[in-house]
């Protein structure tokens, strides 16, 4: 077991956002979050980085757990929009957590980075400024990034909005690689279907927990509620 | 050249001015790319309100102004910081809060105290003879401990400022780093604040990193050139307010408004692909400057041709300067006595050698010797010899050489 919510909530301005979690993750697990907007799913991811305390119930993470072997993928921010930044210096600030007190990034961090680059068809806009790239693109940088931060486990917040449906496939493509080689995988996603094919557990979310379970199991509970 | 700045740095007041705008521009260039990215620009402009109160409290109590201003403006940086998270209010609406206060605080101490005097004027916009000795020490050693905590943080500066959440994820402690950035910019401002003015102080901040952001593409060369250019428009800004008396901070600013707009023109023409074609004009233009200054030499080789292609073509070629070698000859005129002089080399002729290739010369020092081989150097120029229009060389060198070279040439 990687992590354990045991009864945690989180709350967001004083107001609780999402309460009653009791879910487990495993090493390989490839974890989808489901839910309509505003039902607490991007509270609960910002819980399970360790960026906010629980308001009750706590987690309780393997003992080998280092909060630096988390690579996260965020949703972009406004600010990002007209960062002059090229796209090797973003990837390589992926390697952020392993500096520790040094002022430079050393050569297996670089190396760790080019590695990213390659795997996601980076290497000709290495040179290239992050704001002049495409929509599809920038997600791909900013998914090299967090690949160079993930050890274990690989945090993705809506990593499919805004790209077209062959830049999605290519997503996914890129996540069952990343299982096979060992990764568990947590990830909110708007597109069901996608994330029913590939997920291996599914947390169904609306203020409270209203489903966890394997993700067979949960075509099954649709069905159901539907009837 | 030269002289101008030797007599512009026997003025110790500028020579201190120097070295501390120096050392502020390079620091505060290099934090306000941060500040700017991260939408902190007006921090700035709060903490150097902050400072001007804590001047004004400080001189009120004849207290050190460096010794009182900087605590309390790191104080206000971190309430700042600490104020634009807690959303209870908002960051600008508590920048805007703080910095009014300060400024009211300030201006009531002084006019309690010493009045409204010309000292309010130099705090609020700034006065070259405000540094002295001890400010320079604690100025230097400030700037430095920025400089270095800077470089040592650049890596985590650069992955918080691009991407808080991320970085916060990875482990690095954001706020530690925010709250780094604003101690350093209050540091910073604070030692600027009175060569650059209480209101013009936040421009150092701001300028050097837009004008950068315009042109560079990557955060570390936007980072470098905003230094560059920082301290090239303090540079600049300080030798203009020596020659024409005018405050040093507002001919920073100026300075840096115009280099805004220069790279805001670099970087509309590069967006329209045109800055190649600026570029090639430039060149293409810079070469035929170089081309119109140039020397033209005449070579042994088409020493005919070329005299002669001069003499066809006089009027394109007046005014500019000839150099070449050749035997210098003096002839008198039988009828007037007057004596001509001139650099030739004999031509061919129908008989001998009765043509001969080269031009008449005058020369303001002594002669040498007739049949001596020369090399003149000359500004080629028309006169009017007794009604026939003539063309001569006004010398500026001639010069005896041992070695000879062709007398006769052909071509």
């Amino acid at each position: 077991m990687l992590l354990s919510c045991q009864n945690a909530a989180w709350a967001y301005d004083g107001n609780v956002a999402v309460s009653g979690l009791n879910f487990s993750v495993a090493d390989g697990d490839y974890l989808c979050i489901v839910g309509e907007n505003g039902s607490g799913k991007s509270t609960l991811l910002q819980g399970l980085l360790g960026l906010k305390t629980p308001c009750a119930g706590k987690i309780v993470y393997a003992a080998d757990w280092r909060g630096t072997d988390i690579g996260y993928l965020p949703q972009q921010t406004a600010a990002q929009k007209d960062f002059p930044a090229s796209v090797q210096e973003v990837v390589l600030s992926g390697c952020i957590g392993r500096l520790g007190w040094r002022p430079f990034y050393s050569a297996a961090d670089k190396e760790a980075a080019q590695t990213n680059l390659e795997l996601l068809g980076l290497e000709r806009l290495r040179g290239r400024c992050f704001r002049e790239l495409s929509g599809g693109q920038q997600r791909r940088t900013l998914l090299a990034r967090a690949l160079c931060a993930a050890r274990k486990l690989f945090i993705l917040d809506e990593p499919l909005s805004g790209l077209d449906p062959s830049a999605a496939q290519n997503v996914y493509a890129l996540l069952k690689k990343l299982r096979k080689a060992g990764l568990t995988i947590i990830m909110v996603s708007h597109d069901l279907h996608g994330a029913l094919q590939q997920a291996s557990h599914v947390l169904h979310l609306q203020n409270k927990q209203k489903f966890f379970g394997a993700a067979e199991n949960y075509k099954k509970w649709l069905e159901k509620k539907h009837v | 050249m030269f002289n101008f700045f030797a007599e512009m740095l026997s003025y110790a007041f500028i020579v201190r001015a120097l070295i501390v705008g120096l050392l502020v521009s390079l620091c505060a260039a290099l934090l306000g790319v941060s500040l700017v990215l991260k939408r902190y620009s007006m921090i700035g402009d709060g903490l150097s309100h902050v400072g001007f109160g804590a001047l004004a409290v400080a001189s009120a109590c004849h207290a050190a102004p460096l010794a009182v201003s900087v605590p309390v403006v790191l104080l206000a940086a971190v309430l700042l910081l600490r104020l634009s998270e807690n959303s209870k209010i908002k960051g600008d609406a508590a920048i805007a809060l703080i910095s009014t206060g300060a400024l009211a605080i300030g201006v009531a101490v002084i006019s309690l105290t010493t009045g409204l005097n010309t000292d309010v004027c130099n705090y609020l916009f700034g006065s070259i003879l405000a540094m002295s000795k001890s400010d320079v020490y604690l100025s230097v050693g400030l700037a430095l401990a920025v400089l270095i905590l800077f470089i040592c943080f650049y890596q985590k500066i650069f992955a918080v400022t691009f991407d808080e959440n991320f970085a916060r994820a990875a482990g690095v402690k954001a706020e530690l780093y925010n709250t780094l950035l604003a101690c350093l910019t209050a540091v910073t401002i604070v030692l600027g604040l009175r060569m650059m003015g209480a209101l013009l102080i936040s421009s150092l901040l701001v300028f050097p990193a837009l004008t950068a952001m315009r042109v560079c593409k990557k955060f570390q060369t936007v980072t470098l050139n905003a230094a560059l250019i920082s301290m090239f428009c303090f540079l600049l800004g300080l030798i203009i307010s020596y020659i024409y008396a005018t405050p040093t901070g507002a001919s920073v600013v100026i300075i840096n408004i115009l280099l805004f707009l220069f790279a805001g023109l670099l970087a509309w023409l590069q967006a329209r692909g045109w800055l190649r074609a600026v570029f090639a004009l430039l060149l293409l233009g810079g070469l035929l400057l170089a081309a119109e200054n140039k020397i033209i030499e005449i070579k042994e080789n088409f020493f005919m041709t070329q005299t002669n292609e001069i003499y066809a073509n006089a009027p394109d070629y007046l005014g500019r300067t000839l150099k070449y070698e050749g035997i210098f000859s003096v002839y008198a005129d039988p009828d007037s006595g007057k004596k001509y002089y001139a650099v030739i080399r004999y031509g061919p002729g129908c008989c001998g050698t009765d043509l001969n290739a080269g031009f008449e010369v005058v020369w303001d020092k002594e002669y040498p010797q007739a049949n001596d081989w020369v090399e003149a150097v000359g500004a080629l120029e028309e006169y009017d010899d007794n009604g026939i229009r003539a063309l001569q060389l006004r010398l500026t060198s001639l010069k005896t050489l041992s070695v000879r070279g062709k007398e006769l040439v052909l071509r």
